[in-house]
């Protein structure tokens, strides 16, 4: 279970260390031991990330991957909101605040959610 | 140890009288001439010329730098005060040998604390560690600010540097703040300015303004230790607030990112209104040299906000971000964003509440043994073309950016420091030269250097009005007929 690249845009490095946070968790080497999945992150107005789960192993790329499971684009304010607990997943959606491409994969979604949702309560607290 | 300049400038006494007479003076604990004491205060981070003082001594008292004084004035000794060393600008180097009168370690002491009428009484060795402490433990309702600068940094050596702090937006440079000196003339007299200058004996508590007397203050702040020994200063404590908070805005385009600065300053709800270039924040996670990606914006802006009330405190957040909106939709610049600095840095990882957190050690800037910059007070119109064109020398030289502005006095004038991380020993004629060009861009946009070394100081006085140049020379004349305040600096 490791992180298995040096990011160098500030965005990847903010999720690796969002990520990093969470290595040692037992349920988040369950979720991630048997993975494979690519997952765009885009912070709306800035650029896409690209992480690659794979049975284990996480790399984080600048820009983003032509072909991937899932694609995420959120705004800044909600991002900093979820972080602090102020919205929802599903209101942010409603809200038009995050859009998902390939939104059918569902599990994909509720799992990756359940990873950054809970990276992101670790580094508030 | 590497070689390093000494000089004979003991004409009319021998050196080991004068160890004697400091001996006398100080004791023998608090006075050195061996070389293993002296070499610390040799050199600094800068690329400044290196040179070893003959003596340190370490004061206690008023009295005591009034016999030294008085004694080094009779005998044309230098004397360079010093407290921590960390001007940046190789300031206290002694450029022409002489004592050391290191007031860092024994004078720093906080003499009062007047809350009421919010001013402090400092020691010159007063560090900005121990003031926040004291005020925080004390005087919960009073603040101070706080400088990018270590939490050992000396207050009173910044405040007569003309130093700048995370309040800065609000009331300006430190400088601004201070109500009154005490000062050691060449002569040996002590001379107080300001209002406590109404009374013949030391006082503690009428310290509470400069003004509207002729302003003697002036004779001593930005004379990098010229013109006499400050021995006490007091500065101006700020109330402090119920609610804070700190902003981001992420920026695209130097242009932007120069009226950003400019017109949060202008809102008068900004302590703090200061940016860096993106490379800034990459440092932070270790990267020794980063580079900035295609995709990521140029620079990030921070903003502190406080308030009394929580009406007050939102009232000025909504305006700052109505001022944010309407720029942003009059540049067309759809990437402009903000957003709460303190959730963002907590995001980004715990090194990052070093930017806001202060006084602290930007660890950044402590990666290699070399520090330096053209730091200066810029016009606020000016700041776009100086941010592109010093960032463009930065790449020429293949040396790591660090461009950092801020806002002062609501934008009255601006901060504008190009900063050097280096290998100091290996890089130093490189830097040298990439100095000299920023101080040509800098110069050619009139901006007006600050803590400035002497290599700066000859090309400013090239440039400068002649007769500025003869009246400084002449209030030094005057003021150090026999030169012994830290001889050197501006060519005097």
């Amino acid at each position: 279970m490791k992180i298995i690249n040096e990011p160098q845009d500030l965005i990847g490095l903010a999720l690796k260390n969002l990520l990093t946070s969470l290595i040692n968790e037992n349920e988040f080497k369950k979720n991630i031991n048997k993975w494979k999945r690519v997952i765009i992150v885009e912070i709306k107005g800035l650029y896409p990330v690209t992480i690659v789960f794979n049975n284990g192993e996480i790399s984080i790329e600048y820009d983003e991957r032509p072909k991937y499971h899932l694609k995420i684009i959120i705004t800044l304010g909600a991002f900093i909101g979820i972080a602090e607990g102020n919205v929802g997943l599903i209101s942010a959606f409603l809200k038009g605040q995050i859009k998902a491409k390939k939104i059918y994969r569902i599990f994909t979604i509720l799992k990756f959610q359940n990873i950054l949702f809970t990276a992101l309560k670790k580094a508030m607290a | 140890m590497l070689d390093v300049k000494e000089r004979n400038v003991f004409k009319s006494i021998e050196k080991e009288k004068v160890l004697n007479e400091l001996v006398k003076i100080f004791g023998k604990n608090n006075v050195s001439d061996k070389s293993h004491d002296l070499y610390p205060y040799s050199y600094d981070m800068t690329e400044s010329p290196r040179h070893m003082p003959d003596f340190v001594v370490l004061p206690e008292t008023v009295s005591e730098i009034v016999q030294l004084v008085k004694f080094c004035n009779s005998h044309e000794i230098p004397i360079v005060p010093y407290v921590s060393g960390n001007n940046v600008g190789g300031l206290t180097i002694p450029q022409h040998g002489g004592i050391m009168c290191d007031m860092g370690k024994r004078m720093k002491k906080i003499i009062k604390v007047h809350e009421s009428n919010m001013y402090a009484i400092l020691e010159p060795g007063v560090t900005f560690g121990q003031l926040k402490k004291v005020l925080d433990e004390n005087y919960p309702n009073l603040k101070y600010g706080y400088a990018y600068a270590p939490p050992y940094a000396s207050v009173v050596a910044n405040v007569l540097l003309t130093g700048l702090t995370n309040l800065s937006c609000s009331y300006g440079g430190m400088a601004d703040w201070i109500n009154g000196l005490e000062v050691i003339l060449n002569s040996g007299d002590i001379v107080r300015t300001g209002s406590c200058f109404i009374s013949k004996e030391f006082k503690d508590d009428n310290w509470f303004v400069r003004y509207p007397i002729p302003d003697l203050t002036g004779l001593f702040v930005g004379w990098q230790g010229m013109t006499g020994i400050v021995t006490k200063c007091a500065v101006q404590l700020w109330p402090k607030k119920e609610f804070n908070t700190a902003l981001l805005a992420i920026v695209y385009g130097s242009e932007t990112c120069a009226e950003l600065i400019r017109e949060f300053g202008r809102t008068e709800c900004c302590e703090d209104v200061s940016a860096v270039n993106l490379e800034v924040a990459k440092m932070g996670y270790g990267i020794t040299k980063p580079k900035k990606l295609e995709k990521e914006p140029d620079y990030a802006l921070f903003v502190s906000i406080s308030g009394n009330t929580k009406e007050l405190f939102d009232a000025k957040i909504n305006y700052v971000t109505k001022v944010f909106e309407k720029i942003k939709e009059r540049t067309k610049n759809k990437k402009l964003l903000l957003t709460n600095f303190i959730t963002f840095a907590k995001i980004l990882g715990k090194e990052f509440s070093q930017f806001y957190d202060l006084p602290g050690v930007l660890t950044p800037l402590y990666d290699w043994n070399g520090l330096t910059w053209v730091g200066s007070y810029a016009n606020p119109d000016n700041l776009g073309p100086l941010m592109d064109k010093c960032y463009k020398l930065f790449k020429e030289y293949d040396i790591g950016p660090i461009l950092y502005m801020k806002s002062m006095k609501s934008s009255h004038y601006c901060i504008f420091r190009p900063i050097v991380r280096y290998q100091k020993y290996k890089e130093e004629e490189k830097v040298k030269e990439l100095q000299k060009k920023f101080l040509e861009v800098m110069l050619e946009y009139d901006c007006v250097p600050y803590k400035a070394p002497i290599w700066m100081t000859e090309k400013v006085k090239e440039r400068c009005d002649p007769n500025w140049v003869k009246l400084l020379e002449k209030i030094k004349d005057t003021m150090d007929p026999n030169k012994i305040f830290n001889p050197g600096r501006w060519g005097l």
